[in-house]
């Protein structure tokens, strides 16, 4: 596979050498001549000097033949002209671009970036994870913009022990209206997939009545995972 | 009219009076505090200041949600380019226009839909007249 990767931070730096033990072909597209002197010395000539908003320098880095274009310079708005110029001017099959601004997420989708990779996010998880103490993971990442899968765990503390899934606003019966709490915060998006009880995993309903350390799966987004966070752990 | 414009430039600043002026609202949003206090001051505009990488949460403070008429206006081209699009994409603005002074970029995004202003091109075609002659 022909792969253009504009920019070279340590991100596009990695990205290259992995791509090229791969057996990739790559040119990675670097604007600052500086930076580029430096990677002339340990990649050689896969790296050319050229703004990936330009598109003479798009071209002579190839990419009329190119099977993959990848955005990760420092500034989102800038990976999305890359994108969109990959796709619109040069008919590219696959435009990929990091983001650090969540939000920027659904609007570079809609505007037809192929793949977006939101790095704040990914660093965030991990972090988050690497806290044992943590009580609200991130597991995944769903393919519809700011959709993810997580695991919240019920502290003694919280007001939520004892309680119903429905008194909790969680589950309604009438599934087609939108659940809706005491203080307005809907959790219409959300939904609960499993509970885990002392190693036992047992299907959500609304009569569930939620016990301290128990774990809840469940689908949110990202308007919605503080409010269930809040419900659910929290002492109110 | 409910109009938002991001970005406190020279262009911003000579389009905000006559807008304030014909009887429209006016909010400016910039990133540097200073020039919006100064156009305060100058002009009856509603100031937001914002911070990145926060940019759609303040596009939501400056009350994009029901703006009818959206300018950016700032000094990077790619910055009004992407709102812009968000704009018109996300909060469905009716009227966008995107501030660009790369003649090139204002070449590929004019046939996309954008509407765009630019000194850039104009420079360009005076440039070459002026020696052409």
């Amino acid at each position: 596979m022909f792969v253009i990767i504009v920019g070279c931070n340590a991100t596009g730096y990695h990205l290259a050498k992995s791509l090229l033990v791969a057996q990739h072909e790559v040119i990675v597209l670097e604007k600052s001549l500086a930076r580029c002197q430096r990677l002339w010395d340990e990649l050689g000539s896969v790296v050319i000097q050229g703004d990936g908003t330009d598109l003479a320098d798009l071209r002579r880095a190839g990419i009329t033949r190119a099977d993959t274009v990848i955005a990760v310079t420092d500034k989102d708005e800038t990976n999305l002209v890359i994108c969109q110029m990959a796709k619109h001017a040069f008919s590219v099959g696959r435009t990929v671009a990091t983001i650090k601004d969540t939000k920027n997420h659904t609007v570079f989708r809609i505007l037809g970036v192929d793949s977006v990779v939101n790095s704040g996010d990914l660093v965030l998880h991990v972090l988050e994870r690497t806290i044992v103490e943590s009580s609200f993971n991130h597991l995944a990442t769903l393919r519809d913009p700011g959709t993810f899968l997580v695991s919240v765990y019920i502290p003694d503390d919280a007001t939520a022990v004892g309680k119903t899934l429905k008194e909790l606003g969680i589950i309604t019966q009438e599934s087609d209206s939108a659940p809706e709490n005491k203080d307005g915060n809907t959790l219409a998006k959300s939904f609960p997939c499993v509970v885990v009880r002392c190693g036992n995993p047992m299907v959500p309903s609304a009569e569930m009545a939620l016990k301290a350390h128990d774990e809840l799966f469940a689908v949110t987004t990202s308007e919605e995972e503080s409010t269930l966070y809040d419900k659910l752990t929290g002492i109110w | 009219m409910q109009v938002l414009i991001f970005g406190c430039t020279r262009q911003a600043d000579a389009l905000v009076p006559v807008l304030v002026h014909d009887g429209h609202h006016v909010t400016v949003m910039d990133t540097d505090s200073d020039r919006l206090a100064i156009m305060k001051r100058q002009t009856d505009i509603e100031p937001v200041w914002i911070a990145d990488p926060l940019m759609q949460d303040f596009l939501i403070e400056g009350k994009i949600e029901t703006a009818e008429a959206f300018y950016s206006l700032s000094d990077d081209d790619h910055k009004n380019l992407l709102l812009c699009q968000i704009a018109s994409e996300i909060y469905n603005v009716p009227r966008t226009m995107c501030l660009l002074s790369d003649p090139q970029l204002q070449a590929f995004y004019e046939p996309l839909g954008m509407r765009v202003i630019n000194a850039g091109r104009d420079f360009l075609n005076s440039a070459q007249e002026l020696i052409a002659r």
